[in-house]
């Protein structure tokens, strides 16, 4: 419809200048972090979606995963004196290797027990981190990470980081975006709905799951070396099972499933803090009453809300500004 | 040497009684409504807080009575937690399960921190004091929790045996539909099932204060751990969670004799993730512990 | 006739429990098969062995020249073997159109590397299965609610959404486990009328059914288990007058006038 698709590019328009101004409107040194900050759990919500939002493989061994990516980076830019892109480049890799790794228990063991597995790895790799003391500098961490450069720029401050980010974050989710409607998501999704008929149908579901980990890790591993560069401090206690809680519960409140599930997901629980300061002390409690409230009542996130999944409710007005193409093309789950 | 290596043995066989009970805990969750409760850790640690900060400290009520009173309130708490959240995440899929238990657990926290501050503090005279045996030191806490975690297996498998409702309760953890075409309510049965798993905790929780500091964290190395005892002993079957948890302490105990003792907690987490690979239904356990 | 599936002295046995034993039958080539027998006489535990779902005891599973007993599920499955379930298994959160692309999976080859940086070659693909998927949801005449998520459907039209799926893998042989069961008589109509179109088209089938009418109405060929054994083997005519049939069926006193 003429009338909903320019409604729909006026909105992206009014949202993308939004973004490109924001740093420069708002100065404050701390929200540009915690802009950054954004970004970064995007990515991080993004990958997790492709193994436990699409495929239903539970993974709470983020924390692990992120740590890795960070300590590869950081370490082997700083003992090999490399430039920092190439420690990016590293932590990707490392993504590729843990999700092949991760990959291989999911054939074995699944929902309870992976989960218990994926807290296995997040724990071990924690308490060697802390306690290798010579390699990784233990629970003291690693202080003064160098800053990326590229193309002659120096990313030192948090407005830089915040436009690179940005734009790694948008590519990014163009990629996660187009896997999900692509063959893949729709097979990841399958695993999840139905594993036995997925042989049926000639797929091979081993090479898709570790796929899914390694695409999740992959991701999770880019996203750690992005916060190494962007704190420029990274010490073990950060990656522990809070966070990977924390990263399903993004997963879980924006929507499963959808990378703008994920988006809004990672959104508003990254910045509902700051519009709950007044509530000081009680912050966190509330927060963890409303994230438990969702996953008894409304387990399919926000974006639930503008699917017009529950036709008969009065937010499914909402949808009718904002239901994105696929929908109507009949993909009844976005 | 071998003075050392009986102490060692001793506290990890203590230790292991602790992982063992954490087993017991969730086994009965997990057998009565398919859901790990991934907020147990929490539960002993709101157990300790409430018998420690409450009745002790601010009541300064005698240590049994405490004991009894906290039991009584915990089985309170777990009961009113089943209603409101383990019932209706029974039929979910798993992801939404796992998640809201995890998040109750933070609710619990987050309510601890709030109404006892988070200053750690400890029980001076708790359970305090050593013992000797022969040439052996032996904490005196380490002994109350070996007898009171006897006492407890025992007590259990007899109600599971002999009593009507627990009976009810091994029906119900069989098959749901049988039980219930019984005359067993199963959700009532599910309710109380919870309530006995959050005096579980809460025994444990007040168990291990003369151990640790008591603060936002008790409990939380425990819980972990405890899942790996019925990894390694039994998954769903309770004298195989014991033993798991008996043998992991004491594995993880010993292993401090040959590995710097920083990396004591790996043990068990080493031991559980090689047991999710290779024998998920662990060493004791049946084939009826299907993969969730 | 060329024989296009073969089972050879199968035995299946679950620790102690034989479900099946030393079954061999072989299937012709242009033939409807059906294989029946009462409950629990071992017949979908023969699809499944034929599938590939579970592994076989002793003896051996020919498809073609090609031993497919001791492959995997998935390997059977794009050796051009399609099967339907009998409790369905649908993909519920997707709609009828997307649950028939998932079955065409293997039809678009691209690589995920390749697809990650060639969006037109992705486009191609995506859109070849998704007219592949058009064109079937057609045939079983379900275009209507193509975009409607399968859950919705009634119990009919989700069997045929089934079937569509597995004729999106592109079968040569079709394992059908009752796929008249729980339908309606002119629902019934309608699928027996799809399978013997689908015949038509040059796929073999292979039936396991409960439904009498079914059976002797469509095949030419029948298989008869009884507790795992085969006990009889022959046209529609042939089983219908066949003693121990009846005897397996109905019980020792029922005579035969």
């Amino acid at each position: 419809m003429d009338m909903k698709k320019t409604t729909r590019i006026v909105l992206l328009g009014i949202l993308s200048v939004g973004l490109l101004i924001l740093p420069i409107i708002d100065k404050n040194g701390y929200r540009q972090l915690l802009f950054d900050q954004v970004f970064i759990n995007m990515i991080v919500v993004m990958g997790l979606n492709f193994i436990s939002g699409l495929t239903g493989q539970m993974n709470l061994g983020t924390a692990g995963i992120i740590g890795c990516g960070a300590y590869a980076s950081t370490l082997l830019c700083m003992k090999l004196n490399l430039p920092v892109a190439v420690g990016f480049l590293a932590a990707i890799l490392m993504g590729f290797i843990i999700g092949q790794c991760l990959g291989y228990p999911s054939l074995r063991v699944s929902g309870v027990y992976l989960s218990l597995t994926t807290i296995g790895f997040s724990e071990i790799t924690r308490l060697v981190l802390t306690n290798w003391i010579g390699f990784t500098g233990g629970s003291a961490g690693v202080p003064n990470i160098p800053r990326l450069q590229l193309f002659g720029i120096t990313f030192d401050s948090a407005f830089k980081n915040y436009y690179l980010y940005l734009v790694l974050a948008v590519l990014l989710a163009i990629f996660a975006s187009r896997v999900v409607y692509s063959k893949w998501g729709r097979a990841f999704k399958a695993i999840r709905d139905n594993i036995e008929a997925v042989s049926a149908c000639g797929i091979d579901i081993a090479k898709l799951k570790i796929l899914a980990f390694t695409l999740a890790a992959m991701y999770g591993c880019f996203a750690g070396a992005l916060y190494a560069n962007m704190v420029g401090y990274i010490n073990p206690t950060t990656f522990n099972l809070d966070l990977s809680i924390n990263y399903l519960v993004m997963l879980m409140l924006g929507g499963i499933g959808s990378v703008a599930g994920n988006i809004i997901g990672a959104v508003t629980v990254t910045l509902l803090p700051e519009f709950l300061r007044f509530m000081q002390n009680y912050y966190w409690l509330v927060f963890s009453i409303i994230a438990l409230l969702f996953a008894v009542f409304l387990p399919n996130g926000i974006v639930s809300l503008f699917t017009g999944k529950d036709k008969k409710a009065p937010w499914g007005v909402l949808g009718k500004f904002w239901i994105p193409k696929r929908e109507k093309e009949g993909k009844t789950e976005p | 040497m071998i003075g050392s290596v009986l102490q060692l043995l001793i506290s990890g066989i203590a230790m292991g009684c602790i992982y063992g009970l954490v087993g017991i805990e969730y086994t009965l969750v997990w057998n009565s409504t398919g859901l790990i409760n991934f907020a147990h850790d929490k539960l002993i640690m709101l157990g300790a807080y409430v018998f420690a900060g409450t009745f002790i400290v601010k009541m300064g009520v005698n240590p049994i009575i405490g004991v009894l009173a906290t039991l009584i309130v915990m089985f309170l708490f777990g009961s009113a937690v089943a209603i409101g959240i383990f019932n209706p995440l029974r039929n979910k899929p798993t992801i939404f399960a796992v998640m809201g238990t995890v998040l109750l657990g933070r609710v619990i926290s987050e309510a601890v921190r709030l109404i006892w501050g988070p200053t750690p503090f400890t029980l001076p005279t708790f359970l305090h004091g050593i013992v000797h045996i022969g040439n052996i030191v032996v904490a005196t806490a380490n002994i109350w929790i070996i007898v009171v975690s006897a006492v407890l297996v025992i007590g259990l498998t007899i109600f599971f045996r002999t009593t009507r409702t627990g009976k009810a309760m091994r029906c119900v953890q069989h098959n749901k539909t049988a039980a219930a075409l019984m005359g067993i309510d199963v959700t009532r049965n599910i309710i109380f099932t919870i309530g006995l798993s959050a005096m579980v905790c809460t025994l444990i929780g007040i168990m291990v204060i003369p151990l640790f500091t008591i603060d936002g964290t008790i409990g939380s190395m425990i819980g972990l751990k405890g899942f790996a005892s019925g990894l390694v002993g039994g998954f769903g079957y309770l004298p195989g969670t014991v033993v798991g948890g008996i043998i992991i302490g004491i594995v993880e105990n010993m292993s401090t004799i040959i590995i710097p003792a920083t990396y004591k907690d790996v043990v068990a987490f080493i031991l559980m993730v090689s047991f999710l690979l290779i024998e998920p239904s662990g060493l004791l356990g049946h084939g009826k512990n299907q993969s969730r | 006739m060329k024989t296009i599936l073969k089972l050879d002295n199968v035995v299946k046995n679950f620790s102690g429990l034989v479900a099946v034993r030393n079954l061999s039958f072989e299937i012709e080539e242009r033939s409807i098969h059906a294989l029946i027998g009462p409950n629990g006489s071992g017949k979908t535990t023969t699809v499944n062995m034929i599938a590939g779902v579970l592994p076989v005891t002793n003896g051996e599973i020919f498809y073609g020249d090609t031993k497919i007993s001791g492959l995997r599920t998935f390997e059977i499955a794009r050796l051009g073997i399609g099967r339907t379930f009998q409790n369905l298994k649908l993909f519920g959160s997707m709609s009828v159109i997307e649950n028939l692309m998932i079955g065409g999976h293997q039809l678009a080859q691209m690589g995920i590397l390749r697809f990650m940086f060639s969006f037109r070659k992705a486009g191609q693909e995506e859109k070849l299965l998704k007219e592949k998927a058009e064109q079937i949801v057609n045939y079983i005449g379900l275009y209507d609610v193509k975009n409607e998520n399968v859950k919705s459907l009634p119990y009919g039209k989700q069997k045929m959404v089934e079937l569509g799926r597995a004729l999106m893998t592109a079968p040569k042989l079709l394992l059908l486990d009752e796929p008249a069961a729980g339908l309606n008589a002119s629902e019934r109509k309608k699928f027996v009328d799809i399978i013997l179109k689908t015949f038509a088209t040059g796929i073999d089938i292979l039936l396991i059914e409960h439904n009498m009418d079914v059976v002797m109405n469509i095949s030419n060929q029948i298989t008869v288990l009884n507790f795992g054994a085969k006990i009889a083997e022959g046209t529609p005519t042939e089983i219908k007058n066949n003693r121990e049939v009846i005897k397996a069926y109905l019980g020792d006193k029922f005579k035969v006038d």
